[in-house]
């Protein structure tokens, strides 16, 4: 085999081995987690539409943006990532010559994809339990569903800054607490927590007068950003 | 000789003990090694964890310098691909089987380990996940061997917890590695598994290095293994008997002396393995009905081998090769 023939399928492998490692820990866990909080979400559902069918499918899914797409996204992030440093969670595929970067880079990357999928599946089912089969459905669903789906992927972006600092990644509870903490005004400390933009594009209050347009531009933009910072961080 | 592995005045904490305090740690050790086979002796407690986890590339030294081909291995990919290590947890990427990580393996490093070769084969269709501890640490130990052109092979304890693993085997890889110009770092806290395995032995103690020397010079603190045995015996009972247990093919020598004043005449059993002169002794015992009043291994113990290395003064790594 050639020298150039033997590189290229390691070169490859670099790059995918992160992704095949989130791939593979993306699992029975993982998705127990995304149906329960699917199960919270059609439950918060339930509730608001027996306090008024008017209205309902708004705030079921505002409170669904506030609770539970942070907490599932936690969880998951927890299960893919691990319960360690960003770093060492690499290591296992590090310690052969992968720049730790590249792997966290696709592990992260898996963990985004499993979050944007938890979070459009509870935001979902929230709108189908509020509307109790009534129209309206389909038009909301497509409408809300992305947004939450970018929503828990930025959450997964900046939860994985969060595992790359402290010891055993418990820097991801520090972010969390933040987010809670600041991600719920309207002023420039919201701007940079994926709260403010979800609740903003979900109907709630606009940060600085944001316009929608803006806020999903911002939170892509802290997706795109935090994966890029969590995977920088962890070093070759 | 150039040196391989150097650590220079290094201060670490190995990452055993997650969430808690370290198990041990390194207080400004300095140490400069060359291709060959190194036995670092000590306990975890006296960082030779927190060696084989830096010089792996795993974890960051707090102070000092770590370098592996001139590279620092925890900021250096490049070094790493040419690092194999075997820490105390194993840590394998979740894959469906054995043979599924030795392909990702090879498709990272253009090597695929041979399981074959340290009589692992059976362990290729299981799951990872599956391993026991001791079989996922054997695996390890076959990825790491299998390193290509290796700069350093570090194995926390290989002899303790890894499953199947052929010693004599594994010695003989250590050896072409070392021969090919690896430095292979084997971290022991058994005399005997240093003495077998290395050309060099490094004593740490509490986080500090106490002493180097080749192996030959240790002399007897590295002896192989001896059994010591008192017996009712005396006169041609007692030369019998130590007659008998010396033509057990297990006994390398049998040294006795006759207890005065009614004493039990003491038999010194020298063998290879302790174990050998352990049954030899048995069947010795059954056959000449012998009764046995006490049995005692002779092993050098880690701590005596510091007490003794202390008092004969081992020199410290020679000047030459600490630059």
């Amino acid at each position: 085999m050639s020298g150039v023939a033997a590189t290229r399928p390691a070169a490859a492998g670099r790059w995918l081995a992160g992704a095949a490692l989130a791939r593979q820990r993306i699992g029975a866990p993982v998705l127990a987690v995304a149906l329960l909080g699917a199960l919270v979400a059609a439950a918060m559902g339930a509730v608001e539409r027996g306090h008024g069918p008017v209205g309902a499918p708004d705030r079921s899914v505002l409170v669904v943006a506030r609770l539970v797409v942070p907490l599932v996204s936690f969880a998951i992030c927890g299960a893919v990532l691990g319960r360690v440093r960003l770093g060492d969670s690499a290591w296992c595929v590090a310690r052969f010559g992968v720049p730790r970067r590249t792997v966290t880079l696709g592990l992260v990357g898996g963990a985004m994809a499993a979050c944007a999928a938890a979070a459009a599946l509870a935001v979902l089912a929230a709108l189908a339990a509020a509307y109790g089969g009534g129209p309206g459905l389909a038009h909301d669903a497509v409408a809300t569903g992305w947004i939450a789906a970018l929503g828990g992927a930025s959450y997964a972006a900046c939860l994985a800054v969060g595992h790359g600092m402290l010891r055993l990644g418990r820097g991801r509870f520090l972010v969390l607490g933040l987010d809670f903490l600041f991600g719920v005004g309207e002023g420039a400390l919201a701007v940079i927590w994926p709260r403010s933009h979800l609740e903003s594009l979900l109907g709630g209050s606009p940060v600085l007068e944001l316009t929608q347009q803006a806020s999903s531009v911002i939170l892509g933009a802290l997706a795109l950003g935090a994966w890029i910072v969590a995977a920088w961080r962890t070093g070759d | 000789m150039t040196a391989v592995l150097e650590l220079g005045r290094v201060h670490a904490e190995d990452g055993q003990a997650e969430g808690a305090r370290a198990l041990g740690a390194l207080h400004g050790v300095t140490l400069s090694l060359s291709a060959g086979v190194h036995a670092l002796l000590g306990r975890p407690e006296d960082g030779t964890l927190a060696v084989c986890e830096i010089a792996s590339g795993k974890r960051r030294a707090r102070v000092g310098t770590v370098r592996v081909g001139g590279r620092d291995p925890r900021k250096s990919a490049a070094a790493r691909r040419r690092i194999g290590a075997v820490l105390a947890r194993p840590d394998l990427p979740e894959v469906p089987t054995v043979s599924a990580l030795l392909d990702l393996v090879a498709a990272l490093r253009g090597a695929r380990p041979d399981l074959e070769r340290l009589g692992l084969g059976s362990l290729g269709e299981r799951s990872p996940a599956s391993l026991r501890a001791d079989e996922a640490r054997a695996v390890e130990l076959a990825i790491a061997l299998a390193t290509p052109a290796p700069l350093l092979v570090a194995l926390y304890e290989p002899f303790g917890a890894v499953a199947q693993v052929d010693r004599g085997e594994l010695r003989a890889v250590c050896l072409e590695l070392a021969a090919g110009g690896a430095c292979v770092l084997v971290a022991t806290s058994v005399p005997s598994d240093a003495a077998g395995m290395a050309d060099r032995v490094h004593l740490l103690e509490h986080g500090e290095l106490l002493a180097s020397d080749a192996v030959a010079s240790l002399g007897d603190l590295l002896e192989p293994q001896a059994l010591v045995l008192w017996i009712d015996a005396d006169g041609e009972e007692l030369r019998g008997f130590a007659a008998a247990l010396g033509e057990a093919p297990a006994v390398r020598g049998v040294a006795w002396d006759r207890g005065e004043g009614g004493a039990p005449a003491v038999i010194t059993v020298h063998a290879a393995e302790v174990e050998g002169a352990a049954l030899a002794i048995a069947d010795t015992v059954r056959a000449r009905r012998a009764r046995v009043v006490a049995l005692w291994s002779a092993t050098p113990a880690l701590d005596a081998l510091r007490v003794a290395a202390r008092a004969r003064h081992l020199r410290p790594w020679p000047a030459a090769e600490r630059a």
